[in-house]
């Protein structure tokens, strides 16, 4: 055993890259809300890009370490601490056994990932340890966690509290006023004069925001000209216009089919920005191509696979001395 | 038959969409299974495709690099080489649900009656006449959305959705499914089925598949009890 919950906090949860390949039975993919952080975390350690790791919102679990590991956080600050002092943020640490991890404080973003050198052990289910809370399936006991859980990790613990990569750090690219998009199904059967207008005013994060959408606001009140579709298929990301006339966002726990107008994507460059934005922030929608959307993605992903691999390079220098 | 037309859309990174004519149709429907399931075989292990009524999404995984998805034209080179006759689902017997549809298990028959004007077991009676075709799984795992049911027995949603129990079957206009698991659900039940129709344990996860064909089976009270006890 790695860790144990000590107290529960709004909504932690076990996630990995997600479930595939059920979509068609209705299974939705879960997994991270921001895929570059999660991946992030993970890379930190060298860990397959799809170990099973914790997703925190604030306020967070606290927890004890029941014996030496490595762990990263990445993604939202929340003050991450062992032992009442704080190790950064966007990084790995050492922890020993009995210490005590918390996080004391919302400084930046919504949702942090907390990852473990080797990935927490759980069962696969369906192909994925992903947390289904819809249906109560995968992760720990498909539920948010809570006090007394016992987390355990498939790590050798002899040589991560000296790891090499201890410095290593990155920075999240972060656009807080502009979220990219591409068209959706329904965009080309708005008028013009509504597309200009979704594209031109500003758009505000709700409060209502969670694992399975975030609802967007704006000032101006723009009349549904779609009624609604014939139920079709929906995704991550994908961005529906709703009868009162505001948007409804996609996040991990979507539903697979929906019957609401998806008049624009948002490109998967942009979803951590659109996850992490804090209730009340106000921003606009950026138009841009397939290609462009792939290409920025491509080079986050990069960036994931560029940590993985110098923190595993540094380990066999470090062995090799 | 030729193939059918349709419209391809650029989803997003790792998805397409191939929306067919809007309309809820059986023959389509099937046709747009059938093309999913031949697509997934012709693009490979990292692909998967939602099928719903009229359109088709085919999702690459998004730990896959994008760069790698079909371009629109090998898509629709694909979409042209497709022919239905052969990949025609062979006709199976269809699959036998029990339902009970007792009013003691607490069912919306007598609500349906009031809106409907027609009695109870009339009622049943339709719905449990027709044989149904499953369009697609979709709003929870493993809930299927069938049809047609009789024009006489289509029955608007409720006004707003209620605590709805695992297993009950309901109408929802000319839809007729069975809830997987507890949820809100806004269909009017008429019967409740004691047969599992989502188990993650399982190989094949849901009972039902897009495109399988559904008949219930009238079940007494007792005999639902005896389904239920393992």
């Amino acid at each position: 055993m790695s860790l144990e919950v000590i107290k529960s906090g709004l909504c932690d949860t076990v996630q990995d890259s997600g479930r595939y390949r059920f979509a068609a039975i209705g299974v939705n993919p879960g997994g991270p809300m921001d895929w570059h952080a999660a991946g992030m975390a993970n890379a930190l350690l060298g860990n397959d890009i799809n170990a099973a790791l914790l997703e925190h919102y604030y306020p967070a679990a606290t927890f004890r370490v029941l014996d030496d590991c490595r762990l990263a956080i990445a993604g939202a600050d929340f003050c991450c601490s062992v032992n009442g002092v704080s190790v950064g943020h966007n990084r790995s640490f050492a922890v020993r056994k009995n210490d005590t991890i918390t996080y004391t404080q919302k400084k930046a973003g919504e949702i942090a990932y907390l990852a473990i050198q080797g990935g927490f052990h759980l069962p696969m289910i369906m192909g994925s340890t992903a947390t289904n809370l819809l249906c109560a399936f995968g992760g720990m006991q498909g539920r948010r966690l809570q006090a007394g859980d016992l987390l355990q990790c498939v790590a050798n613990s002899d040589t991560l509290v000296t790891d090499i990569n201890t410095k290593l750090t990155f920075t999240a690219n972060r656009s807080n006023d502009t979220i990219a998009v591409m068209e959706g199904a329904e965009w080309q059967q708005l008028n013009s004069s509504q597309q200009h207008q979704i594209l031109a005013c500003m758009w505000e994060k709700s409060t209502q925001a969670n694992r399975m959408g975030i609802a967007l606001h704006s000032s101006a009140w723009l009349r549904p000209e779609i009624a609604g579709i014939i139920s079709s298929p929906v995704s991550m990301g994908t961005v529906q216009q709703i009868p009162d006339g505001s948007l409804m966002v996609l996040a991990a726990d979507h539903q697979t089919i929906g019957g609401y107008a998806r008049i624009l994507q948002i490109a998967r460059s942009s979803l951590p920005d659109v996850v992490q934005l804090p209730p009340r922030a106000a921003f606009r929608f950026e138009m841009i191509s397939a290609a462009e959307a792939i290409t920025r993605e491509s080079n986050m992903k990069l960036q994931i696979a560029n940590m993985r691999t110098v923190v595993l390079t540094n380990r066999l220098y470090e062995k090799s001395k | 038959m030729s193939n059918r037309p349709f419209f391809l859309h650029r989803f997003a990174e790792h998805a397409w969409l191939l929306q067919f004519n809007q309309q809820i149709d059986e023959a389509l429907n099937d046709y747009v299974i059938c093309l999913g399931q031949f697509l997934v075989e012709q693009v490979g292990s990292s692909f998967e495709v939602i099928p719903a009524y009229c359109s088709l999404l085919l999702v690459q995984s998004p730990d896959k690099d994008a760069r790698g998805m079909p371009s629109s034209a090998e898509l629709t080179s694909l979409v042209n080489q497709f022919q239905y006759e052969q990949h025609m689902q062979e006709s199976y017997p269809a699959i036998e649900i029990p339902v009970c549809y007792d009013e003691a298990l607490g069912n919306d028959l007598r609500m349906m009656a009031d809106i409907l004007q027609r009695d109870a077991n009339e009622i049943v009676n339709l719905h449990v006449a027709r044989e149904y075709h499953v369009y697609m799984i979709g709003f929870l795992p493993g809930f299927a959305y069938m049809g047609s049911v009789d024009p006489r027995i289509a029955c608007d949603r409720k006004s707003r959705p209620v605590p709805t129990k695992s297993g009950a079957v309901g109408i929802a206009g000319m839809q007729t499914g069975i809830y997987p698991t507890d949820s809100p659900g806004g269909w009017h039940i008429v019967g409740y089925t004691p047969t599992t129709m989502f188990d993650v344990n399982s190989n094949t996860p849901s009972l039902l598949r897009p495109g399988n064909r559904v008949r219930f089976v009238p079940v007494n009270i007792n005999e639902y009890n005896t389904m239920c006890t393992p």
